[in-house]
């Protein structure tokens, strides 16, 4: 038969375009796959971007309400327990005493409870800055633990951005409580440097060595994860250099970083 | 190696039935795709044994076979896409009624097989690619399946479109083929490897289809 030639080459390739269409078409759902992926990635952001405010909100609001209410009538009770006490002292009462051990009782929930407040959200973020209520949190951690803590920052005059102040508190607090529980950590070195508009935190402990991103893929609590979900906040990275003895994290953020609302 | 593929493709299309008998799932025909598997399951089980074993006269089993393969394709596509445009899916059931009524006129008149199989593929291929892009159009209107390696459609609607692409010319040519010294086998060849893709598609599909 004549053209048999042209035959072969016209179902050869004709089925090649053929399974050329089909492939695109099916390409088209790869693209679809990709989009969804980034699609599910910017909900989960999102969501805990939303999750990290409002809990930042919820500790706001019981932070004071423990300050202002209960602190307040905790007050009201030790005043009015001091000046019984006073009383029955003046009428030689031996309820005196029982009173008086109430009061210290009454002062030491006191400080338990501005402890948590404070612990909640420290008063300080806000008004006096990071370093300021990080340097705080530091001397209460040097007095509670057998613990030092080294800190140095430089320029001088350097300012820690407000919209990301919280968020690095509550990670270098969830660092540093870490390296307590796990890390056996005696002393720690606490640096911020500013430099051509970057920042440059390096946290560097005497403490048990461990793999941050390892045991981040291994761990099933929320503790290491909250740290880097904090991190993107404020388009920060934490990497960590290996050294002779102990752990060493870096976290580096440039400053015209944005961070969605922190102040509400 | 030509036997053993075709061998290969006709025994493979009884383990997608068996999959949804292991899934509880093989009278379930709220699932699009039951009827095809059924239809696949019957077809691998006549043509192994009734045309390989028996030597069975095929010529109205092949007659009879694109009328079942359009009503389960239809099927499937209805029920998966739940088209808001009916009227266009009506549009194709009286077009195809038209095709297949000529293609039984044709085979009737001039005893050839081959010709009606071009006009009947070719339908169904325009069909299934027709059901395919909406498919795709849905996937991105809705953004309803999270996975897609995850989804037994996708491997449904890949397996059909594979298979039907591929093998669209080798039906249309089939006649023109076959009377001329080309071998015929070479060709055919396409089909039973489109086939065998269909099918191990059709298991995966199956196989990633929720049990009861």
């Amino acid at each position: 038969m004549e053209h048999e030639s042209e035959l072969k080459l016209f179902f050869w390739v004709g089925t090649a375009i053929m399974l050329g269409l089909t492939f695109m078409v099916l390409l088209l759902t790869v693209i679809y796959q990709k989009k969804v992926h980034q699609l599910k990635q910017k909900e989960a952001e999102s969501l805990l971007k939303v999750s990290l405010l409002t809990e930042k909100k919820e500790r706001k609001r019981i932070a004071s309400d423990l300050h202002d209410g209960v602190i307040g009538d905790l007050n009201a009770i030790r005043n009015y327990v001091t000046v019984l006490s006073n009383q029955l002292e003046k009428e030689s009462s031996s309820s005196a005493v029982l009173l008086k051990e109430v009061t210290q009782a009454l002062t030491a929930m006191q400080e338990n409870i501005k402890c948590i407040s404070y612990n909640l959200m420290p008063p300080m973020l806000d008004d006096s800055g990071f370093l300021v209520a990080i340097e705080e949190y530091f001397k209460k951690l040097e007095k509670w633990n057998a613990l030092s803590i080294t800190f140095h920052y430089s320029p001088k005059h350097l300012v820690i951005p407000n919209f990301v102040a919280y968020e690095l508190y509550r990670v270098v607090q969830e660092l540093i409580s870490n390296m307590l529980k796990y890390g056996k950590v005696e002393n720690v070195d606490f640096l911020i440097i500013y430099q051509e508009g970057s920042y440059t935190i390096s946290i560097t402990d005497n403490g048990i060595p461990f793999n941050f991103y390892e045991s981040l893929r291994n761990s099933s609590g929320m503790g290491l994860k909250s740290i880097i979900s904090r991190l993107k906040q404020f388009d920060a990275n934490l990497t960590q250099e290996q050294i002779d003895s102990g752990n060493k994290l870096i976290i580096t953020f440039k400053e015209n970083t944005h961070v969605t609302d922190s102040h509400s | 190696m030509y036997q053993l593929f075709l061998y290969i493709a006709l025994f493979i299309g009884v383990i997608p039935f068996w999959v949804l008998i292991y899934k509880n799932r093989e009278f379930s025909f709220k699932q699009p795709i039951v009827p095809f598997i059924w239809l696949t399951f019957i077809a691998s089980l006549y043509e192994s044994v009734g045309t390989l074993l028996l030597q069975l006269d095929t010529s109205y089993w092949f007659r009879f076979y694109p009328l079942v393969e359009f009503s389960a394709l239809y099927y499937f596509f209805y029920r998966l896409i739940k088209p808001k445009n009916k009227t266009l899916y009506g549009v194709f059931l009286v077009l195809f009624v038209l095709v297949y009524g000529y293609s039984i006129f044709y085979w009737k008149k001039y005893d050839d097989t081959l010709f009606p199989d071009a006009i009947t593929t070719t339908f169904l291929t325009l069909f299934v690619f027709f059901g395919a892009i909406q498919w795709v159009k849905n996937l991105f209107e809705k953004m309803h399946i999270s996975n897609l390696w995850k989804n037994a459609g996708f491997y449904f609607i890949s397996g059909f479109t594979i298979y039907y692409s591929s093998t669209f010319l080798f039906f249309l040519l089939s006649d023109l083929i076959f009377s001329s010294n080309l071998y015929y086998n070479d060709y055919s060849f396409v089909n039973v490897l489109a086939t065998l893709i269909l099918r191990v598609l059709l298991i995966i599909g199956v196989w990633n289809m929720n049990r009861n």
